[in-house]
């Protein structure tokens, strides 16, 4: 993983040099101060939209007070503070991390509170606190906002250096696309090592690493049905596991979920 | 043919079809790192809206339509 984040470092490096070579080391500064303003909004718009587009409200301690107690427990246990839970009606099981350590946020879905046995639901919790104790979250939106400013400057190199006809400016957009594309190779590489690491270090938190992959398998089981009854077709629209093999594989965020279990397992 | 209408060309119709054979591989790519990993489906999947890939690959056949019309346009055809 360290190869992988000196790649993005370097990819990063290089178009601040585009930049510097450009416009003068007069710009050094202005550079710096708005990558990180850049990624900074990315950060704060991602976490507030993600809490809204799901609706997600405050998990009330009295009728969730087992919940409340274990990411307590589990978030002493990882050296974090615990996190503010936050509970939605999402239409499927799930559970999500925003923010970083000291500003946490874990959203569960009622579903997923419905579905799995109490250990599950612990394993499922411990995963997303080391997500938030490994500042997964922030890493993805590091890499996301590298990406984002690699391709900016692969644009405007197109730009000016052309002649500003319609060509120029479509190669302009798809140099762009391709330039973030391969950048998110990386980002995503790192991405998926991530959710192993989360994993071992949720199966260290509870003990056990069977409980996490039982509840995967239960998701995953769900998931299938849904999928071959087509009982409902909002919920299947965002259930579609996964996009295959190969190079859709390259661009996935998650490892299968048949290896997280087998490690888990293991 | 001028090189940067080629090479527009080139890369429209490449992106074009990436953006139709992989809608969800294009989504992902433009979502990580700005949503949560976990909020778009369900728990330890990659899922995706099926409507926002839908709209990916129109997008995906404006590209692929727009680098074909440029390698017209370099071959003098257009």
């Amino acid at each position: 993983m360290a190869v992988v984040g000196s790649i993005l470092f370097a990819f990063y490096a290089v178009a601040a040099a585009v930049l510097l070579s450009m416009f003068g080391s007069g710009v050094f500064p202005l550079v710096l101060v708005g990558s990180v303003l850049f990624v900074g909004v990315q950060y704060k718009v991602g976490k507030w939209a993600a809490l809204r587009s799901v609706g997600a409200e405050d998990m009330p301690e009295d009728r969730y007070r087992r919940i409340h107690d274990r990411v307590e427990a589990l978030s002493r246990d990882m050296g974090i503070e615990k996190p503010t839970l936050k509970v939605a009606r999402m239409g499927v099981p799930n559970a999500f991390a925003v923010g970083r350590k000291g500003a946490g946020v874990v959203v569960v879905s009622e579903e997923l509170i419905s579905l799995l046995d109490d250990d599950e639901l612990d394993g499922v919790l411990a995963h997303e606190l080391a997500h938030i104790a490994n500042r997964d979250v922030v890493m993805m939106v590091l890499g996301q906002g590298i990406a984002s400013i690699v391709a900016i400057v692969a644009q405007w190199v197109v730009l000016l250096t052309g002649d500003n006809d319609l060509a120029d400016f479509f190669l302009a957009i798809v140099v762009g696309q391709l330039v973030q594309l391969l950048v998110m190779v990386f980002v995503l590489a790192i991405s998926r090592y991530r959710e192993y690491v989360a994993d071992s270090d949720a199966r260290d938190a509870i003990g056990a690493g069977d409980p996490l992959a039982r509840a995967l398998e239960k998701i995953s089981r769900g998931n299938e049905r849904a999928n071959d009854s087509a009982v409902d077709e909002q919920v299947s629209a965002l259930c579609i596991f996964g996009d295959g093999s190969g190079l859709a594989r390259l661009f996935s965020t998650h490892p299968p979920v048949e290896k997280r279990i087998e490690r888990l397992r293991a | 043919m001028a090189l940067r209408t080629l090479l527009a060309a080139v890369l429209g119709v490449l992106l074009g079809g990436f953006l139709l054979a992989y809608p969800e591989a294009a989504l992902r790519m433009q979502l990580a790192g700005r949503v949560p990993r976990d909020r778009g489906g369900e728990y330890g999947s990659d899922a995706m809206d099926s409507r926002l890939t839908w709209l990916v690959r129109a997008v995906g056949a404006g590209v692929l339509l727009a680098g074909l019309y440029f390698g017209l346009v370099g071959a003098g055809l257009a």
